[in-house]
């Protein structure tokens, strides 16, 4: 369950998540205001501390509560969010935000820069999750309330991709609310107190979150929707039954379910290309006696069938790779990367050449190979059986709980092959975990121990290039090492799918998808007007009811149709709010006076009417 | 000896045995490989040695493991059952936020299959081997061996996606703020497919159980003599056969008693019902030992105290059983 798809799902949301971007097209339509709409999250979130927030269940949840700096459109690149914009000097020391002047907290305190620095200052004053983001400031000055200069000690070209406009660790935290306090044990953590287009209404553990518009964000007339309810359940089977029931209003799709939820009227089905850069891939422990050998590794990359097993194991939804980046990272991904093709013949003969000939049994060796226990990654370590099965290397698929398998291959390093996939974000540069030497320590992430000195300078020197030509040259340079020695070999690039009711739109449309503001999402069952129109009619109204009333005109009926407005209002019915406003002022009667009221005629002439055309069937049918 | 010396002296005998249930659940949860940091990793995000050292002394991890079970206990012997790695919120306050809605589905398919469940069961034996018999056991069987996961889906499809009658995920519609009376007929509505779920076991299981029981007894001599004497068939039923052939199935239901606040994974997994099972089993996986502990201590308490309980009843349906 929960834990047991944790990666794939994982890699899924990322994708989803961070890639949806490409895939929409924005329409000439025009935004309705109003509406909720409701998805599945997989568990509860442990925080929405921004600089505490680490795993995927934090990073949906906490991502519209908060404002960054900037964040990240579909082509990758830094558009405002809280900066209207910014600078970086030719030196690329220097940084320099504007900010807006109209943000305020959910509370009402002003947003200024003293939050700003106040947020940059933790990553230098605490250990956090990604203070290793922002190492390269080395102070922050904020020459007025709206002006943010950071100096950076050296210069970082990922700085922006994977520190300003990531989609974690970047989000600006009240000052007001944590200064002084214990940053691990703050209330607000639980109930935070943001800046952004929607804040919690309810949170029920193991339930849901509600979240509603924060009526004072500062982008006018934004968010379009009332609501976001994320309602917490496994992500299983009956999720997806539950959204074709009308449950919620999208969720992601696996590959085997594409077809069936294609074909469901009123269900689009979307491909979200992946921007996060996630790959799949089979890890290597080259300690291993037999694995240490190249040849070794090369038969066996040579013994993967990459298509056949996206063919088998994902319903062909996927793009074979052949590198560790994704091709999606375009400037960073190399396509002249030594390739090794399909071939069963030369894994053999590479195995014999390494002088490991096939026993009695036609078995050459054994190796274990581990993974995750959910159904989709046991299915995927088999069909890696089989196919090295077919050149004499028996393998035996184990399949562990996250937190045991984590002890076994990054603390333990006790693994033969480990099937595990990755994703860069926006910037290759995120994999240094993975590869450089300076990071083998048991319990972290570069579990095959990978330790080639060229590597790590060629690295290092990429951070400091100034210029994107430099840094492409040097990673595909770095791709083509690392493919050579073979610490890993790549499988697939992820390509996740999600489904959604057609009356949404813009759903998704950042960068890193829906780890975004959802400020531009929108339902058709919406309101052509936005609130602001509406609240403004009926206080127009009220203004003009009540003046009237002064006069003594009978103000009874008008007042209770501005009732039926102001709870259309509050319902999120904002075009019904001002057309019952509206109607509201007409339903003011003058004063009674004592005039008699002319009768009314119109049954008269009805009924003339009515004998007449009677009379005039009856002639007519006599007559025939 | 009397029945509230026999009730104190139960109570002291739990002291040791809590002790113990603490002390092995405590070894096997750190025995288990990983630790509470595992999870922060399972994104494929780094966790720094630094980061590392502050998570671990906040814990408290980094002390020996005999000093952390001896502050543990502590702890427990203050009545504070600790505070969750994962929400940094004392557990007891998790717990029961969560006890309600886990009260709510296991307490009604409990009630449910009780009485559903040794219904069918009397009504089975009373025409035993009959067409009806038959079909109530053959049924049962079923329903004791299918699996949860399956039956709840095809549930799901079926209720909710072909008839459109039923919603399937977590107790209330959240699109709609119902209130009052509506509230609570939303709250049904959201019950019946989970509790469905996890009756359909237990109602095999109680119907079979009554049902051998009373068949069992229903061949007694007494029985015979009840017959013989001219007695109602009614009066041999229920009043000499039943009483007896219910002591088996108080046993059971004293125990599944016990497991009340357990809640029921796999369902609550599948229909997103925020009760303790799905709890725990994220426990488990983020390895949040307080929470995990505190759960544990309230559980093996609840199964104890429904475990004196049985004894108890038992000692009046059976007046042969004496309490020492």
């Amino acid at each position: 369950m929960r834990q047991n798809n944790k990666l794939l799902i994982i890699l899924t949301m990322v994708l989803l998540i961070s890639s949806v971007c490409g895939v929409f097209v924005a329409g000439d339509e025009a935004p309705k205001w109003g509406g909720t709409i409701v998805i599945n999250i997989d568990s509860d979130p442990t925080t929405f501390c921004p600089v505490l927030v680490q795993t995927d269940e934090d990073n949906l949840p906490h991502q519209n509560i908060f404002n960054a700096l900037v964040r990240m459109n579909k082509n990758l690149e830094p558009i405002p969010d809280l900066a209207k914009s910014w600078e970086i000097s030719s030196d690329m020391l220097t940084y320099t935000f504007y900010l807006y002047e109209n943000v305020t907290w959910h509370d009402g305190e002003a947003l200024t820069s003293a939050d700003v620095k106040y947020t940059f200052d933790l990553y230098k004053e605490m250990e956090l999750p990604m203070s290793g983001s922002f190492e390269a400031i080395e102070s922050i000055e904020t020459p007025d309330d709206y002006t943010v200069v950071f100096h950076l000690a050296h210069p970082s070209a990922p700085l922006m991709a994977t520190g300003f406009a990531f989609w974690r660790g970047n989000k600006i935290m009240p000052k007001h609310l944590y200064e002084g306090t214990d940053i691990f044990d703050n209330p607000y953590n639980l109930a935070p107190v943001g800046s952004g287009p929607f804040k919690i209404e309810e949170w029920v553990k193991g339930s849901h979150i509600i979240y509603v518009r924060n009526e004072n964000y500062f982008m006018k007339d934004k968010p379009y929707l009332d609501r976001i309810i994320m309602r917490i359940a496994p992500v299983t089977e009956a999720v997806t039954v539950a959204f074709e029931a009308g449950e919620y209003s999208t969720v992601s799709v696996s590959p085997d379910d594409i077809d069936r939820m294609a074909a469901i009227t009123g269900v689009t089905v979307e491909e979200s290309v992946s921007g996060s850069g996630s790959c799949l891939y089979v890890g290597i422990n080259r300690e291993n006696e037999y694995l240490s050998n190249l040849k070794v590794r090369q038969a066996i990359a040579h013994a993967i069938d990459k298509e056949e097993f996206i063919d088998l194991a994902l319903a062909g939804q996927a793009k074979p790779s052949i590198s560790f980046l994704s091709s999606e990272l375009g400037w960073a991904f190399n396509p002249n990367v030594p390739q090794y093709e399909a071939s069963t013949e030369t894994a053999e003969l590479l195995l014999d050449e390494a002088e490991y000939p096939r026993g009695a049994d036609g078995v050459r060796f054994s190796l274990r190979i581990l993974t995750m226990t959910s159904e989709d990654w046991v299915l995927m370590a088999q069909i890696l059986a089989a196919q090295l099965g077919e050149v004499g290397i028996e393998v035996e698929v184990m399949p562990l709980e996250w937190a045991t398998l984590f002890d076994k291959f990054a603390v333990d390093y006790d693994f033969d092959l480990l099937l595990m996939g990755h994703g860069t974000g926006p910037d290759p540069d995120r994999l240094f975990g993975r590869f450089l030497s300076t990071e083998i320590i048991p319990g972290t992430w570069q579990y095959m121990r990978y330790n080639n000195s060229i590597v790590d300078e060629l690295w290092q020197a990429s951070r400091l290039a100034s210029d994107l030509d430099e840094r492409q040259a040097i990673f595909w340079e770095i791709q083509e090492i690392i493919l050579t020695d073979l610490p890993m070999i790549p499988l697939y690039e992820n390509i996740g799918f999600f489904a959604y009711w057609d009356e949404w739109h813009d759903l998704y449309k950042g960068g890193f998808g829906s780890l975004d503001l959802w400020d531009g999402v929108w339902t058709d069952e919406g309101s052509d007007n936005p609130p602001r129109v509406a609240l403004a009619a009926i206080s127009a109204a009220d203004a003009e009811i009540n003046a009237k009333g002064e006069e003594d005109y009978i103000i009874v009926d008008a007042l209770d149709k501005l009732e039926e407005a102001e709870d259309a209002y509050a319902e999120g019915e904002y075009d019904l709010a001002i057309s019952l406003a509206e109607t509201s002022e007409t339903l003011v009667e003058p004063p009674e006076s004592d005039e008699p009221t002319k009768p009314d005629y119109t049954m008269y002439y009805v009924g003339a009417a009515v004998v007449i055309i009677a009379l005039a069937i009856f002639y007519y049918q006599k007559r025939t | 000896m009397s029945l509230k010396k026999y009730i104190i002296k139960r109570i002291l005998e739990m002291i040791p045995l809590l002790f113990g249930i603490i002390l092995i659940n405590f070894l096997i949860l750190h025995a288990a490989p990983g630790d509470p940091l595992s999870y922060l990793t399972s994104t494929g995000e780094d966790v720094s040695p630094e980061y590392r050292a502050v998570l671990m002394s906040r814990y408290g991890l980094d002390k020996p493991l005999h000093i952390q079970f001896i502050l543990y206990l502590g702890q427990i012997v203050r009545g504070n059952l600790g505070v969750s790695y994962r929400w940094n919120q004392p557990v007891l306050q998790i717990i029961l936020e969560r006890a309600p809605a886990t009260l709510l589905l296991m307490g009604t398919s409990f009630i449910l299959s009780v009485i559903i469940g040794v219904l069918l069961g009397i009504r089975a034996s009373l025409k035993a081997y009959s067409l009806g018999d038959n079909v109530i056991m053959s049924f049962s069987l079923i329903g004791y061996s299918i699996p949860v996961f399956w039956y709840a889906l095809m549930m799901i499809i079926l209720f909710s996606l072909y008839l459109g009658w039923l919603p399937t995920q977590g107790m209330q519609t959240l699109i709609e703020d119902y209130t009052g009376f509506a509230h609570t007929l939303d709250v049904l509505k959201h019950l019946v497919l989970p509790v469905s779920t996890i009756s359909i076991a237990s109602i095999a299981g109680y119907a079979r159980l009554t049902r051998a029981s009373m068949l069992e007894v229903l061949r007694k001599d007494f029985i015979t003599t009840a017959w013989s004497k001219g007695i109602s068939s009614r009066r041999v039923y229920f009043q000499h056969a039943f009483k007896n052939a219910i002591l088996p199935v108080i046993t059971v239901i004293g125990l599944n008693m016990g497991f009340l606040l357990t809640g029921a994974t796999l369902t609550e997994s599948v229909f997103g019902w925020p009760g303790l099972g799905r709890l725990m089993l994220e426990s488990i996986y983020t390895r949040d030992y307080p929470l995990l502990m505190g759960n544990m201590i309230i559980v093996s308490t609840l199964v104890v105290i429904s475990t004196l309980i049985t004894d108890l009843l038992y000692s009046y349906f059976d007046p042969r059983v004496v309490l020492k």
